[in-house]
């Protein structure tokens, strides 16, 4: 599959088994984006949270 | 393999609640957490996901409706700290097990909390001054000593960990963080800045089982060892005393499934007699710092061999009849701070062969003695009959 970044349109490759909440990333820009959807082959993206003060492990 | 035995240890966590459903609850699904899913299908137990960031927690939610909904077990995974410690608060307070609980939540998301903790449980630590001004964290720096680590009391990653090499470094990154407008930029957690090799030790620890650990290099241009700033790692044994201090830190806030991270200070060898070995009295590994004291060498093939990107500082120590005292590099302390007891110090050497194997040393070098002078000097003089070096430091 694949979707284009809606920041910078570069083309970004997403793996069949993606799961929703993954995060993709723009090979081009950097740009982080959620995937909120999966329905059959379409998957819709979500500009994903940016890194919180309190993130970590 | 790994997800196995942490889903092995989760049973025993979980006790006899493996029978019910689980939940996993998350904000960002990493390859850790498909990990996870693919696991729990594996072995065939029920479980359901839910993304934090979705859930609407209602406050009169009945224990049942809520069992109903997540199972009585919850693997809490959020990656931000405070929207995970509260919804184990929630659910608990729903009667839900919660792995990790919000008191292991609480204290291993904060570090003035885990470092009070760890107090507490007698686990060695770096000192650590806790301050609540800008003028009172310039104290505890100057109280520390250059150089010494400022760290933000919640992050992680290394995220604002920075080494205060200097009073004006010191003071102007205390001053941006007064200034900043986040919710703890006014509280200091200043810690003892500890020679360690460039590299710590992160463990894993699932309920009462190390179940992994590996060296942490850092990279060539950072302190800081990590994996999310570059560091190289490699597999790290888990030894008897290595599991014993991890379980105990772990017990120490409330267990769980955790990351320990621990760091190599310099080991101390004093007042030994190190005699008659056929290969080396002391051999330093590699990326080691061994302090030496008040020791005694005799009869040795190499008193002290020191391998790569490794130090030993050699204080009030005898060498006598070895065959070769010490091979590759010798440090010498050049940056005696304190006015205590250790501002001269001799090193004594009789009849031995090559003193010291070192590059810089290597034409018939034969030592009788080395003399070290404080505070940021030290001479080093070899003696014999054809070569006498001095270097200053």
């Amino acid at each position: 599959m694949e979707q284009k970044c809606q920041d910078c349109d570069a083309t970004m490759k997403i793996l069949d088994d993606v799961v929703v909440g993954e995060i993709i990333s723009c090979p081009d820009c950097g740009n982080e984006f959620e995937v909120s959807k999966i329905d059959s082959n379409n998957v819709t993206l979500s500009p994903a949270e940016s890194v919180g003060e309190d993130w970590g492990e | 393999m790994l997800h196995y035995r942490l889903l092995n240890q989760l049973e025993k966590i979980g006790a006899n609640n493996m029978s019910n459903r689980i939940s996993i609850i998350y904000d960002r699904v990493r390859w850790e957490e498909k990990e996870l899913f693919s696991a729990f299908e594996a072995k065939n137990i029920p479980f359901s996901k839910y993304d934090a960031k979705s859930l609407v927690l209602r406050s009169d939610d009945s224990n049942e409706s809520i069992h109903s909904s997540f199972g009585s077990s919850i693997l809490q995974r959020c990656i931000s700290h405070y929207r995970g410690m509260l919804i184990a608060h929630y659910l608990e307070s729903k009667n839900c097990l919660v792995v990790n609980s919000s008191n292991t939540s609480r204290i291993c998301g904060n570090k003035f909390l885990s470092t009070l903790q760890f107090e507490e449980s007698d686990i060695k630590t770096p000192l650590t001054l806790f301050s609540f001004s800008d003028k009172s964290a310039e104290d505890s720096v100057e109280e520390l000593g250059y150089p010494s680590v400022l760290k933000p009391i919640v992050g992680s990653w290394g995220r604002g960990v920075v080494k205060l090499n200097d009073k004006d470094s010191a003071k102007a990154l205390i001053e941006m963080r007064y200034n900043d407008d986040g919710l703890f930029s006014k509280i200091f957690y200043i810690q003892q800045h500890i020679n360690r090799p460039p590299r710590d030790i992160r463990t894993v620890v699932v309920g009462d089982e190390v179940v992994g650990a590996e060296y942490r290099y850092s990279s060539n241009d950072d302190w800081r060892t990590n994996f999310s700033l570059g560091a190289k790692v490699e597999e790290c044994p888990i030894t008897k005393d290595l599991e014993e201090i991890v379980l105990k830190a772990s017990k120490s806030v409330g267990g769980g499934i955790l990351g320990v991270d621990l760091m190599e200070s310099e080991a101390l060898v004093e007042s030994s007699h190190i005699l008659n070995s056929h290969d080396k009295g002391i051999s330093v590994g590699e990326s080691s710092n061994v302090l030496i004291h008040n020791s005694y060498f005799k009869k040795n093939n190499i008193a002290i061999a020191i391998k790569d990107k490794s130090k030993a500082n050699v204080l009030y120590s005898n060498f006598d009849n070895n065959k070769t005292c010490s091979s590759t590099e010798l440090v010498m302390p050049n940056s005696v701070k304190s006015s205590g007891d250790i501002l001269v110090n001799i090193v004594t050497a009789i009849s031995n062969g090559l003193f010291l194997e070192h590059p810089d040393f290597t034409n018939d070098s034969y030592a009788a003695s080395i003399i070290f002078l404080p505070p940021v000097a030290w001479t080093f003089s070899i003696h014999k009959s054809k070569s006498t070096a001095t270097r200053q430091a």
